[in-house]
Order: C-alpha cells, then sequence, then structure tokens
C-alpha cells in the first residue's frame, strides 16, 4: 500500500523495545508499519529515536492494538513533507 | 521513547552538537530508505537498529563494560574481529561516513585529507560519536598515508594500537601479518585480562566464519534478475555488521537471505527485471554515507554488488578451521586477511581480478568506479581499473566524490547518461 507523499504518521512509543513489539503486533495482524527514526517535527524531544511510520488512514488500527498489547504510546504525529527521495540531503 | 541523553552524557559527549545530527538522520534515512517500494520484510531488523543507531548498540556496550568486557573500535577489515570476540572482547566499527563530521576533524587534520578520515577524527575530537567514547581503545592499521599520521593525531588523545599492515603480498609478507596478528593478540589479552587459547580462537573462528557466510548468502541472491533486495538495502546490512554482536549479525542475514531465497523462488524483485545492474567499486562507504547508492537507484539502475571493504571484501574467504595451535590458527588468519584485495597493496592484480570475476558473477551492465576526494590510492588505480574493463567490454565510469551534498545534481546528471548509455 502506498504511503501519502506529502503526509506521513509516526506512531510514538516509549521505548525502543515497544517500538519493536508493536511493530511485530501490527505485522501478526496484518497492519502496515514501517521502523523510522523519529522526526524532530514528530516530537520535539525526539534524539535518534526509533518510531513506526504507518498509513495515516490505520493510525487508530495502530493505537488500538497498542491498547490491546498493553503497549503505552504516546499518539500518532502527522508531519508534513518528511520523505522525499529526490530532496538530495544526506547526513 | 527511550531518552538516551543521561548515557550520552556520561560517556562525555557534546549533547548540543549530537542532537543537530540526530535532527538530520531522519530526513536522509527517510528520503533514502523509506521511500523505496517492496522492500524485504527482514529489512525491518535493520531499519531499527539505524532508527536507534546511537543509543540502542552502545547501550548494550555500556552493559557488557560493565561485566568488565572490553570494546575495540576499529576503522578497517583488516583488523582480525576473532582475536578480540576469543577473549570476550568486542568489536565495534567507529563513525566516519558523514560530512557532519567533517568539519570538527578539519581543525586536527589538513582539509586536503580524505573525508572518511576528518569525519573519524572529527567524530573523536567533537564527542559526537557514542561508539568513539565507548571503546576501551581504538585499533588501527597502516592501509594508507594518511590514517597512518591520522592515528598519530588520536593517538594522543586516547590509546590507539596500530598493526603494521604490509604492503605487499610475497610469502615473507603473509608471515610478517601473521605475526602482527600474534602481536595484537598479545595486546588483546593485556587490555582483556583472558588469556587466547586454541580453543576459545577456534571458537571465535567459527563465528566470524558464520556471519560471513550469512553475509554472503545475501549478496549471492543479488546475482538473480530480478533482484530481490535493492543495493541501498544490501548496504545498509553490510554497514551495520561492523558494529553488530556477531552472532545476531549472522542469524539476521540469514533470515533476511532466507526471504531473499523465496523471493527469487517466486519472481519477485524491487526493480523489474532488466533493469541495468551496477556494481560499485572504490573506497568504503561507511554508514550514512548513502549519497552514490541512492543516486544510482533513483536513476534508473540498481546496484548489485560492491567491490569495496564495505561489501564483498567484508566477507569473502573464510578462514581455514583446521588449525589446533595459536601459530597455525593465526596463519589461517593471515592467510584469510591478506587475500583482500585493498588498493593498499603494490602491485594490486587481485583487485582488477575481483572486479571482472564479480562483474560477471553479478551479471553487472556497468561498473561504477568512485572514490572519496584525496584518496590517492584508488584513484591511481582508476586508470587500471578502467583500462582492463574496457578490454573486457565492461562499461565503466569514473567518479569522484565527498560526503557533501553540494554535488549530487551533478553526480545524477553523469550517473543518469551512464544508465542511459548502457541500452
Amino acid at each position: 500500500m502506498p504511503l501519502s507523499r506529502n503526509v506521513r504518521c509516526y506512531a510514538l512509543l516509549k521505548t525502543h523495545t515497544d517500538v519493536w513489539a508493536l511493530f511485530e503486533a501490527c505485522k501478526e495482524a496484518g497492519v502496515e508499519a514501517r521502523i523510522a527514526p523519529t522526526p524532530r517535527q514528530a516530537d520535539t524531544h525526539a534524539s535518534c529515536g526509533t518510531s513506526l511510520l504507518v498509513p495515516c488512514d490505520t493510525s487508530d488500527a495502530v493505537l488500538a492494538l497498542a491498547s490491546e498489547r498493553g503497549i503505552a504510546t504516546n499518539g500518532v504525529v502527522r508531519v508534513q513533507n518528511a520523505i522525499d527521495p529526490a530532496r538530495d540531503r544526506y547526513c | 521513547m527511550t531518552d538516551y541523553h543521561p548515557m550520552w552524557e556520561e560517556l562525555g559527549m557534546d549533547l548540543e552538537t549530537h542532537d543537530l545530527l540526530c535532527d538530520a538522520l531522519p530526513v536522509a534515512f527517510g528520503d533514502t530508505y523509506l521511500s523505496q517500494e517492496n522492500r524485504p520484510e527482514n529489512m525491518a531488523f535493520y531499519d531499527f537498529v539505524v532508527s536507534g543507531i546511537h543509543g540502542i548498540r552502545p547501550a548494550e556496550f555500556i552493559e557488557m563494560k560493565k561485566e568488565g568486557r572490553k570494546v575495540f573500535g576499529t576503522f578497517c577489515v583488516f583488523v582480525p574481529d576473532e582475536v578480540v570476540v576469543a577473549c570476550n572482547g568486542a568489536v565495534t566499527g567507529l563513525c566516519g561516513g558523514s560530512q557532519f563530521w567533517v568539519p570538527d576533524g578539519e581543525k586536527h587534520i589538513p582539509s586536503d585529507t580524505c573525508p572518511l578520515i576528518k569525519a573519524s577524527l572529527g567524530a573523536h575530537f567533537g564527542k559526537t560519536c557514542p561508539y568513539f567514547m565507548v571503546s576501551d581503545m581504538y585499533v588501527g592499521e597502516t592501509t594508507c598515508d594518511g590514517k597512518k599520521k591520522a592515528y598519530e593525531v588520536l593517538g594522543a588523545d586516547k590509546e590507539t594500537y596500530i598493526m603494521d599492515m604490509p604492503q605487499m603480498k610475497r610469502p615473507c609478507d603473509i608471515v610478517k601479518w601473521k605475526e602482527e596478528i600474534a602481536a595484537f593478540a598479545a595486546k588483546v589479552e593485556e587490555v582483556t585480562g583472558v588469556t587466547l587459547t586454541p580453543e576459545n580462537l577456534a571458537e571465535a573462528i567459527k563465528v566470524i566464519n558464520a556471519k560471513r557466510a550469512a553475509l554472503k548468502r545475501v549478496y549471492d541472491c543479488r546475482k538473480a534478475d530480478p533482484v530481490p533486495i535493492s543495493g541501498k538495502d544490501a548496504l545498509l546490512m553490510i554497514q551495520i555488521a561492523f558494529f553488530d554482536d556477531p552472532v545476531r549479525c549472522a542469524e539476521m542475514a540469514n533470515k533476511l537471505a532466507d526471504e531473499l531465497e523465496q523471493r527469487i523462488a517466486d519472481g519477485v524483485g524491487v526493480f523489474p527485471a532488466g533493469t541495468k545492474r551496477i556494481m560499485v567499486t572504490g573506497t568504503p562507504l561507511a554508514i550514512p554515507n548513502w549519497k552514490l547508492h541512492h543516486i544510482i537507484e533513483t536513476s534508473g539502475a540498481v546496484v548489485v554488488c560492491e567491490d569495496m571493504c564495505t561489501g564483498s571484501r567484508y566477507f569473502e574467504n573464510q578462514v581455514d578451521e583446521s588449525g589446533t595451535t595459536l601459530d597455525e590458527q593465526f596463519m589461517a588468519l593471515s592467510e584469510r586477511y591478506m587475500k583482500n584485495n585493498c588498493a593498499c597493496f603494490t602491485p594490486n592484480p587481485g583487485r582488477l581480478e575481483d572486479i571482472v570475476r564479480q562483474a560477471k558473477e553479478y551479471h553487472v551492465d556497468g561498473v561504477i568506479d568512485c572514490n572519496l576526494k584525496f584518496c590517492t590510492l584508488y584513484n591511481i588505480e582508476k586508470q587500471s581499473v578502467a583500462d582492463l574493463l574496457a578490454e573486457e567490454g565492461i562499461p565503466c565510469l569514473s567518479l569522484e566524490t565527498d560526503y557533501a551534498d553540494n554535488d549530487a545534481e551533478q553526480l545524477r546528471t553523469r550517473i543518469g547518461a551512464f544508465v542511459e548509455m548502457l541500452g
């Protein structure tokens, strides 16, 4: 399922182990999710942190899954222009 | 999310400057990696590692150190991990693949030094890389003049053990490297307090051989058309292998290889069958140097092989496991490592043979020979590479770049024209 080009949704979690746990849960449930570094726009406290990149239209399902598995989250945050393969900005 | 600031602060890092790097990583990784479609599912592990690259693995090293284990930071594929692993130590690669660290490096060594060396020194002196900070000591090697002299500067600030790399491949040079390995082993024993025995070295040789075999399985899958994994993803796997625990590295690479082999059986690829296939050769691409691969793979081609230290040189050739004495094992290690065809050797026909062999094995349509600016060794070898490939009828594009973004459009133009020329 192609993700929207202009808006990306990031599920923010408490720890990197929670990120992996929710990623595995999404995989089992057939919900698309990718592990991603957290952009600063998604979390002003983010610093080389890990989050889950999810299609915005499934963010409720992802949060419900987290709740069902007892995984604490800090919600899902929408970020504009998060990914642009033609930007040519490298680290 | 886990806040690693207390850990970084305890390591003595410059938090404010380091946060700037943390700002850049999500953008670069998102644009380069997360923009790809139909990636293998098992790349999730590597995405996870990169996303927490300055937190998760350094935290593991800190836990090891609490148990009394030692961490050895290394710069080069010639340093035999087996010796460290046998003495219950851990090996980590060190930061050096980003423009972010270059300015701090230029405060300590001349600006007309290759960016890999400048970035490495910048990461150390700027205190913006946890892998430098967590290492108990560094292990350098004499593979080029720039590194040799840079290690003097680095060594004045933190213990840096130097392995003296032979410059030729005569039988006496293999013996010389064996003696260097034996001397390094004595140092590792001193630092770790663990005695090296034929038994623990034999076990470590098996561990590292298994890691090499797993990485090779993934590379072998890249020989298929359609190719089941992008060059960017394969590069990421190799880059992370320098930092990861070797047993976990093998496990994850084998999982990825299982998936890729299934993709091949199912005819699944990340690029359409017939996409032009590129081999990249030249100076290593330390993490997070993804520029070249990204430009190639967004210009209508796919990278199917890297003839470089962050590529096939890292896993090709196994160490003979039959030695029963340390002397025999050191010789077996020397024989394996000296098969590595680095441009530091003279003459260096093995590299040319490797390029042609791999061009055939991976069914490449063209070779991109790219060196980092001021890397004299690889720059001089470019003519020999171009001449031989011309003889073999394999198109070759020679490039020079660094870590900065400002030549991206020029590279895109040249690479795009090259791919178009391939037909």
